[in-house]
C-alpha cells in the first residue's frame, strides 16, 4: 500500500518493501530460527525476484547463522545460494546444491574452496561421497595438479586410473629408462586391477621398446616410436629378414599378416627377387592381387605381369584392366562373357581404335548370342 | 555477407544472432578508445558467424590476434580485449601475457585490459586470475552466446568435445550450457509447449531447463510460441548412425574436406577466375541456403548430384538462349532484368560442378568403394566372418586409423558388442599395426560405448526390423525414404523423430524401451495470454530437434527430407552441440600419446 502511494512500479516496489521487511524481521525476531524462517518465507513466497540470499546474508551479519542457512533453502538461484553456504561453513550442503544446479563452474568453485579449507584427508572424505564431485575433482587434478591427482587416486585405490597416468608418463620422456620404468609401474597397477588384456598389452609395449632400443644400437637407425608392424616392415625393407623373422615370431604375428607385411615391404623397397620368391609355391593367403598392387604402386608395371597367371580369371580381368592391358582384357572379358567389363574397356580406350574395334566385335557376338 | 536468409524459416534464427551481435557490440562500445582483440582460437570461427571483422572495425577494433603463449607483438592501442572461453589454460595464458607486457613496460602508452568470457563468467577463472595477480588490472565482461546459426534451420553450439565430456569424463558442462541455450532461445521464440526426449543426457537437459525456468519465475517469454514441440535426443542412444560414410553431397563434403561454420576450404586452382599465385592456395567457399542451387542439391544422394547439375546446366543454357528470342523492347528489357540472377546461377553452377568433381575424384578410388561395400554388408547383417579378414587387410595396408575404428565400431554396435575373442583380436591387431600408444584411446572408445564386449542381446536386429532401418531398394535419384542418405541405412534417431509424428512415441513404447536411457514426454506452461493464439491450421507444425552429443550432415539432410515430403505437416529446426563426422567424433575420444625423440 505504501509503495503504491509512493507510485513505485508495483512489482518492484512491492518487492523492495517486502525485502526490507524481511531483513528487519530477521534482525529483530526473537522467535527460534525455524519459526522466523517460516514467517519470512510465507510472506515472501516463491517470488524469485526477492533475493532470499540477501535476507540470509542479513541474518548471517547479525550472527544468526542457522537462520541464514534455513532461509537459503528458499533461494532458487544456485549462484547466489552456493557461495553464501560456503561462507557459512556449510561445505557439504554447498557441494550438493552446486551439483543439483548442474553448473560445473560453481561445482569447481566449491571443490577448490573446500580443498583450501580442509585437510587433505577430510577433503577426500567429503569429495568421495559425492560422485560428480569426485569425477570433476579428478578431471581438475588431471589437467592442473598431477601431484594431487596421484595422492587422490592412491587414496581411492583407483588402479585403472593410476595405470593410465603411468602410461601417459611413459610417453612424456625420450629416455628409454624412464619410459620402461613407467611401463613397469603401469603393469603393476593393471595387475592389481586384474585387467588382463591391458596387462599383456603394456607388457608387449615394454618388450617392443626393448627390442627397438637394441636394434637402434645395432643398426644405427631409428625404430622407437614405430609400431610393431612398422618396425618389422622397416627391417624387411632394409634387407634384415632374419631380424624381422625373429620379431615376428616373438610377437606371434600370424602368417597371413606377415605375408602382407613382406609383400608391401618388398614392393616399397623394390626387392623384386624377394617378392617373386614369395609367389614360388603358387599359393598365397592373401591372393596375388596385392603382389600386383605393390608393383604398380612402386611404378614397376613390368614386374606386375608375372603374377597375372596366378590369378583366378575374374580377378585377372580386373587387374588386366588396371594395368591398361585393354586388348588382352577384352579377350578375357569375351571368354568370360562379361558384357559390363567390355563396356568399361570401351570407355577407357577412347583413342585406341584397334581395341575399340575388337571390343565392338566381341560385344556384338555376345549380344547376338543372347 | 548477407545473413538475411537466417530469418527465412518459421523460427527467427536471425533474431537470435542479432541479439548476440548487439551484446558484443555493446560491450565493445562501452570500452572507450582503440581496441586490439585477442581471440581464443575456438571462438574465432563461431563468433565470425555473429559479427564479421568489417563490423568490428567500425567499432574501433584495429587489430586481431590469436591468444597464444608467445605474447603479443608490441602494439599501440588504448585497450586490449581478450575474448575467451572460461578455461583455466586461457586464464593462465592471459596472466602470462599481461605480466609480460607489464615487465616490458608496454609501449609507453597506458593500455587497459579487458576480458570477455563466452558464454559466461566463471568464479573458477576469476579465482585463477586473482591468484596470478592480474585480476585487478582486468575489466570482466560476459557475452552469453550459446547457439551459433549455421543456417536458417540449423543452430550449433560448436562444442566438439561435448560427447567426450559428458560420456567419458562425467562432466555435465555442455548439458548445462545446452539448457541455457534452449532457455535463451525460448525467450526469443516463445516457450515450447511440448517436450519429448530420449536418453539420460536428454533427461538431464530437460531437468535443468525446468530448474532454470523456476529461477526466472514470472519472467517467461511473452513471445507467441514459434515452435510447437522440442525433441531432445542423447547421442549415446544411437552411436551407430555417426559411423557409416555419409553419402549426401553435403555429407561427403564434410567427410572429405571438412565444413566449418558453414564454409569449406578447397584448392583454389579448381575454381576458375581466381588469381592464385601458388597452387596449394585454398579458397573458402561458403555453403548455405542463400545459394538456391546448393539448397536444392545439398541433401541429395551424391549419385543424384551429377544428373541434377546437368539438368541445371541445360536450364541455364536455355535461359541464356532466350536472348536471341527476345524481339520486342519489353522482352529484351525483361531479359536484361533477369540477367544478374542468371549470372549468379551460372556462377553457382560452376562452383558446384567443381566441388562435385573434387568429391568424385576422391570417391572414385577402389579403396573407397571396397570399404563402402564392407560397411553396407555390416549394416545389412551379412556374413560376419568376412569382416575379420577385411579389417585385417585394411590394417596391414595402413588404412587410416580412425576410419578403421569406424568399421570395427559399426560391427560392434550392430551385434550389440563383439565376442570377447574377436574384441581381443581386434585390439591386438590395432595395437600391433598402429602402435601401443593407442591403448588408452581404445579404453576410451570402449567406455564411450562404441566398441564393447557382447552383452548377450540382439538389440539391433529387433530395431532393424521394427523401425525398418535397412532398405535394399532405395532409389537414389528419387528417394522415398531417409535411408537414401547412406544408400541402405536409415539413421535411427531420425527414424525416432519421424515416428513421433506417426504413429507417436506412445505406440512404439517397446522399441523406445529397448534403447538405452529414459524416454519422456512433458509440457511447459505457456503464459495464459498466449495460449489461444496458436498457429492457423494450414500452417505446418514446427518441431525443434536437439541433438546432445553431436549429429551429422546426413542426419540433418534426413530431417530436411522428411519435412520436404508431400504428406509432411512438420517443419524441422535443428539444434546440436556440434555437427560432426564419424572420423571427427572418434578423434574427440582419443588420448593422444607421442613420445619425444630422444
Amino acid at each position: 500500500a505504501i509503495s503504491q502511494y509512493l507510485k513505485l512500479n508495483s512489482a518492484e516496489g512491492k518487492n523492495r518493501v517486502l525485502g526490507h521487511w524481511a531483513c528487519y524481521k530477521v534482525e529483530t525476531s526473537t522467535a527460534d530460527e525455524a519459526e522466523t524462517a517460516r514467517q519470512v518465507s510465507s510472506r515472501l513466497g516463491l517470488n524469485a525476484d526477492i533475493s532470499y540470499s540477501d535476507v540470509a546474508g542479513q541474518a548471517a551479519e547479525v550472527g544468526k547463522k542457522r537462520l541464514a542457512v534455513q532461509l537459503l533453502e528458499h533461494e532458487v538461484r544456485a549462484d547466489k545460494q552456493v557461495p553464501l553456504l560456503l561462507k557459512l561453513g556449510q561445505g557439504a550442503q554447498a557441494l550438493n546444491k552446486a551439483i543439483d544446479s548442474g553448473d560445473t563452474d560453481l561445482i569447481y568453485h566449491v571443490i577448490l574452496s573446500l580443498q583450501e579449507q580442509h585437510s587433505t584427508a577430510d577433503f577426500h572424505m567429503i569429495i568421495r561421497g559425492v560422485e560428480l564431485g569426485a569425477r570433476l575433482y579428478t578431471k581438475y587434478c588431471r589437467q592442473h595438479n598431477p601431484v594431487a591427482l596421484q595422492t587422490w587416486l592412491q587414496q581411492e585405490d583407483d588402479w585403472l586410473s593410476l595405470a593410465r597416468q603411468s602410461i601417459i608418463e611413459s610417453y612424456s620422456s625420450g629416455r628409454i629408462e624412464t619410459r620402461l620404468s613407467a611401463l613397469v609401474t603401469a603393469q603393476d597397477y593393471y595387475k592389481r586391477a586384474r585387467s588382463d588384456f591391458n596387462l599383456s598389452a603394456v607388457e608387449e609395449t615394454n618388450r617392443l621398446l626393448n627390442h627397438q632400443s637394441k636394434l637402434e644400437e645395432k643398426l644405427g637407425r631409428m625404430y622407437m616410436n614405430k609400431s610393431l608392424h612398422q618396425t618389422i616392415s622397416q627391417l624387411l625393407e632394409e634387407g634384415e629378414v632374419k631380424l624381422a623373422d625373429k620379431l615376428r615370431s616373438e610377437f606371434k604375428v600370424s602368417d597371413r599378416k606377415y605375408l602382407w607385411l613382406k609383400v608391401r615391404a618388398f614392393g616399397r623397397s623394390k626387392q623384386w627377387g624377394e617378392l617373386t620368391n614369395l609367389s614360388k609355391n603358387k599359393k598365397s593367403l592373401i591372393g596375388f592381387g596385392p603382389f600386383i598392387d605393390v608393383c604398380v604402386e612402386a611404378g614397376a608395371k613390368e614386374e606386375a605381369f608375372k603374377y597375372l597367371p596366378l590369378l583366378q580369371p575374374e580377378e585377372r580381368l580386373k587387374y588386366m584392366m588396371k594395368l591398361d592391358m585393354m586388348a588382352e582384357a577384352s579377350e578375357l572379358a569375351f571368354q568370360l562373357r562379361n558384357l559390363e567389363a567390355l563396356t568399361a574397356i570401351e570407355v577407357r580406350s577412347v583413342n585406341n581404335f584397334s581395341v575399340l574395334e575388337k571390343v565392338a566385335g566381341y560385344k556384338q557376338k555376345l549380344q547376338s548370342s543372347r | 555477407m548477407s545473413r538475411a536468409h537466417l530469418n527465412n524459416g518459421r523460427v527467427k534464427v536471425g533474431d537470435l544472432r542479432e541479439l548476440g551481435r548487439q551484446d558484443l557490440l555493446r560491450i565493445l562500445d562501452s570500452i572507450a578508445g582503440t581496441k586490439v582483440l585477442v581471440w581464443d582460437e575456438c571462438l574465432t570461427g563461431p563468433i565470425g558467424l555473429i559479427a564479421e571483422y568489417s563490423v568490428l572495425k567500425e567499432h574501433d577494433v584495429t587489430k586481431m590476434f590469436p591468444l597464444g603463449d608467445g605474447g603479443m607483438p608490441s602494439l599501440k592501442s588504448d585497450n586490449v580485449v581478450y575474448i575467451i572461453r572460461p578455461t583455466v589454460e586461457n586464464c593462465d595464458t592471459i596472466a602470462a601475457n599481461i605480466r609480460g607486457e607489464e615487465r616490458r613496460g608496454g609501449s609507453g602508452l597506458k593500455t587497459d585490459y579487458h576480458v570477455i568470457f563466452v558464454p559466461k563468467k566463471s568464479l573458477f577463472c576469476e579465482k585463477r586470475l586473482k591468484e596470478a595477480g592480474v585480476f585487478g588490472s582486468l575489466s570482466v565482461y560476459e557475452l552469453p552466446i550459446y547457439l551459433y546459426p549455421l543456417d536458417s534451420d540449423l543452430l550449433s553450439m560448436e562444442l566438439s568435445d561435448s560427447y567426450r565430456e559428458f560420456c567419458l569424463e562425467g562432466d555435465p558442462t555442455s548439458i548445462h550450457h545446452a539448457a541455457k541455450a534452449l532457455t535463451q532461445l525460448q525467450m526469443i521464440c516463445g516457450t515450447i509447449p511440448r517436450v519429448y526426449g530420449k536418453g539420460s543426457a536428454a533427461a538431464q537437459l530437460f531437468d535443468l531447463m525446468v530448474r532454470m525456468r523456476k529461477e526466472r519465475a514470472e519472467h517467461d517469454s511473452m513471445v507467441k510460441p514459434q515452435i510447437d514441440s522440442l525433441v531432445i535426443l542423447d547421442r549415446s542412444v544411437d552411436l551407430l548412425s555417426i559411423l557409416p560414410t555419409q553419402l549426401t553431397y553435403e555429407g561427403l563434403i564434410d567427410e572429405l574436406f571438412g565444413i566449418s561454420q558453414g564454409s569449406v576450404r578447397l584448392p583454389a586452382e579448381k575454381f576458375s577466375g581466381q588469381n592464385n599465385e601458388n597452387s596449394g592456395d585454398l579458397k573458402q567457399v561458403p555453403l548455405s541456403s542463400t545459394e538456391e542451387l546448393y539448397q536444392e542439391i545439398r541433401g541429395l544422394n551424391f549419385n543424384a548430384v551429377g544428373p541434377s547439375l546437368s539438368r541445371k546446366a541445360r536450364n541455364i543454357s536455355a535461359q541464356f538462349q532466350e536472348r536471341h528470342e527476345a524481339k520486342t523492347v519489353r522482352e529484351m528489357k525483361e531479359f536484361v532484368e533477369k540477367l544478374p540472377s542468371m549470372q549468379a546461377a551460372k556462377l553457382s553452377l560452376g562452383t558446384h560442378t567443381s566441388i562435385a568433381e573434387l568429391v568424385k575424384g576422391k570417391i572414385d578410388s577402389e579403396e573407397f568403394l571396397e570399404t563402402l561395400e564392407v560397411e553396407q554388408e555390416i549394416l545389412s547383417y551379412v556374413n560376419s566372418d568376412r569382416y575379420l579378414e577385411a579389417v585385417e587387410d585394411l590394417a596391414c595396408k595402413e588404412y587410416p586409423f580412425r576410419k578403421l575404428l569406424r568399421i570395427i565400431a559399426m560391427q560392434s554396435l550392430v551385434s550389440s558388442g563383439l565376442k570377447p575373442k574377436v574384441l581381443e583380436m581386434y585390439k591386438r591387431l590395432v595395437l600391433q599395426a598402429y602402435g601401443y600408444q593407442h591403448l588408452l584411446t581404445f579404453e576410451n572408445i570402449e567406455k564411450a560405448g562404441l566398441i564393447t564386449p557382447n552383452n548377450g542381446q540382439k538389440t539391433f536386429g529387433t530395431l532393424r526390423k521394427r523401425l525398418n532401418l535397412i532398405s535394399d531398394v532405395i532409389d537414389e535419384q528419387n528417394p522415398t525414404d531417409i535411408a537414401y542418405v547412406h544408400s541402405v541405412y536409415a539413421p535411427l534417431l531420425v527414424r525416432l523423430v519421424q515416428q513421433l509424428e506417426k504413429p507417436g512415441w506412445r505406440n512404439i513404447r517397446e522399441i523406445l524401451d529397448i534403447l538405452p536411457g529414459p524416454s519422456f514426454e512433458d509440457t511447459q506452461q505457456v503464459p495464459s495470454a498466449l495460449r489461444n493464439s496458436s498457429r492457423s491450421n494450414d500452417q505446418n507444425k514446427v518441431v525443434m530437434v536437439m541433438f546432445v552429443g553431436g549429429c551429422t550432415m546426413a542426419e540433418i539432410a534426413a530431417l530436411r527430407f522428411l519435412a520436404s515430403q508431400e504428406e509432411s505437416s512438420v517443419e524441422y529446426v535443428i539444434a546440436t552441440t556440434n555437427v560432426t563426422t564419424g572420423t571427427s567424433f572418434i578423434q574427440t575420444l582419443e588420448t593422444q600419446l607421442e613420445a619425444p625423440i630422444f
